[in-house]
């Protein structure tokens, strides 16, 4: 019996390893990288699909959560995004994935008006060198009437960063780049068009040389604890 | 030595184990009977009754079954509410065919009916098939809005299923109008009784929809959506 085994798998291997054995150098895969942000309140969890297919790390993604997936790169890919509350679909749309060009999908709003966006990330134009500055950007990603400001340490809040209102698919968009700002070590807090504080980052954030960091408002005015800010160190190209 | 030991009990394996390939049928399973907080369903196919659900189905929910086709299936439906028995009822099972069985009413008057699941006969590419029940404990006529468009003539005016209307409107009605639909039931009056987000409806999807509940605070109207593994 031991003999017989042997001899298949023997057999077996080199069928199966011959393809390797032709010789054949490996293409680099054209792949394109989306973070997945869930600022979707009104759900446990959400269900995001590529071409119909299940993404697997984020199937689901709980809220408050980041994923990150590799994608082939390929035009108008089905991009389908479900709630774990009713299998709602929140998202169905088109999206073209490009060689080393690295995505966001942000999903924010109510069952009622859901909301998203994809940003591409990328470093500043006119950068000279990627690894000496840090950036941000920031949106208001909150079911909130309030017109959010970021507040990093005692700086004057940038105008970008100032007085968001919920953002909708096309200011989202709009807000993709990061702006550079000073690097270091701060406290971030998020604050209303009166100067009070909807939320406040526990502990500092690192905005070290090299980092291009995504801030958001998340949570729910319906509950003022859910308050929270956001906070997702980007991959950049 | 050992090769001729592992030859003859594999032969033994081989005799013992000649079963016929098993016959199967579709089965979805809708529980719209509010009066109980589950029910269990019990199939019996010739070989003794079997429990469909293992933990019983609780109201609203929609199960899916694969189980063996049968010409003379008996199912028997107990309520979790003291094991009364809500239904005693037979039909048959062709094989690859599906079925849905329909569940409602009350403890005093449970209702039920089967219906065989078939897609229309010139259904386009581009299209999906859509069917609406009743299955409320309501006085109301109702009617299913998809959007904001004007509703189908099949979805109009619908008083809780009786074994007529339920033959009359289990065919499922193809509509080219596919997308991300909020669907709502308003009554004769025109006030929204339910309503449901993000409903998903695509090229080839068949979608049962089906109202449920008495309007009361414990029992509210709900919009249920069956997503169908397969018609006929």
């Amino acid at each position: 019996m031991k003999k017989l085994s042997l001899l298949t798998a023997f057999v077996a291997s080199v069928t199966l390893f011959s393809s390797c054995l032709k010789g054949e150098d490996p293409e680099p895969v054209a792949a394109g990288g989306m973070t997945f942000i869930n600022s979707f309140i009104e759900a446990q969890g959400l269900y995001y699909l590529i071409d119909r297919n299940p993404i697997s790390n984020v199937y689901p993604l709980a809220y408050g959560e980041p994923g990150y997936v590799n994608f082939y790169a390929r035009p108008d890919r089905r991009f389908e995004v479900y709630s774990s509350y009713e299998d709602a679909r929140l998202v169905d749309t088109l999206i073209t994935v490009v060689d080393s060009v690295y995505y966001s999908s942000f999903l924010f709003g109510t069952h009622d008006d859901p909301r998203h966006f994809i940003t591409e990330d990328r470093i500043p134009e006119g950068t000279d060198d990627p690894a000496a500055i840090a950036a941000v950007r920031f949106f208001n990603l909150a079911n909130t009437p309030k017109r959010a400001t970021l507040r990093i340490g005692d700086a004057e809040p940038l105008p970008a960063f100032t007085n968001r209102p919920l953002e909708t698919p096309a200011t989202g968009k709009a807000g993709e780049a990061f702006v550079p700002v000073a690097t270091g070590e701060f406290t971030i807090s998020v604050v209303d068009e009166n100067g009070e504080t909807i939320a406040a980052r526990p502990g500092t954030v690192q905005l070290v040389p090299g980092t291009y960091t995504s801030i958001f408002l998340m949570g729910d005015e319906r509950d003022e604890s859910t308050f929270y800010v956001g906070v997702y160190r980007n991959w950049v190209n | 030595m050992i090769l001729l030991a592992g030859v003859i009990s594999l032969a033994g394996c081989i005799k013992d184990r000649e079963t016929e390939p098993e016959v199967r049928s579709g089965l979805t399973v809708v529980n719209s009977f509010s009066e109980a907080e589950a029910v269990l369903h019990l199939l019996d196919v010739g070989r003794g009754q079997q429990r469909l659900d293992q933990q019983g189905q609780a109201y609203r929910s929609v199960g899916f079954y694969v189980v063996p086709s049968c010409e003379s299936c008996k199912l028997e439906i107990i309520s979790s509410n003291e094991l009364a028995q809500l239904v005693d009822t037979a039909f048959s099972m062709e094989e690859n065919h599906y079925y849905s069985s329909f569940l409602y009413g009350t403890e005093e008057s449970p209702r039920y009916f089967f219906t065989a699941d078939r897609a229309p006969e010139d259904m386009d590419d581009d299209a999906a098939g859509l069917r609406f029940f009743n299955l409320a404990h309501t006085a109301s006529r109702v009617t299913l809005h998809i959007a904001d468009e004007p509703p189908m003539e099949a979805f109009r005016d619908r008083p809780t299923e009786t074994a007529e209307t339920a033959e009359n409107g289990k065919d499922f009605v193809p509509t080219t109008h596919t997308g991300t639909h909020v669907l709502t039931i308003r009554n004769e009056a025109g006030e929204q009784l339910a309503k449901r987000t993000g409903v998903a409806l695509d090229p080839g999807d068949y979608l049962t929809v089906f109202l449920t509940g008495d309007g009361s605070e414990s029992i509210p109207y709900y919009v249920g959506v069956v997503r169908h593994r397969g018609v006929n």
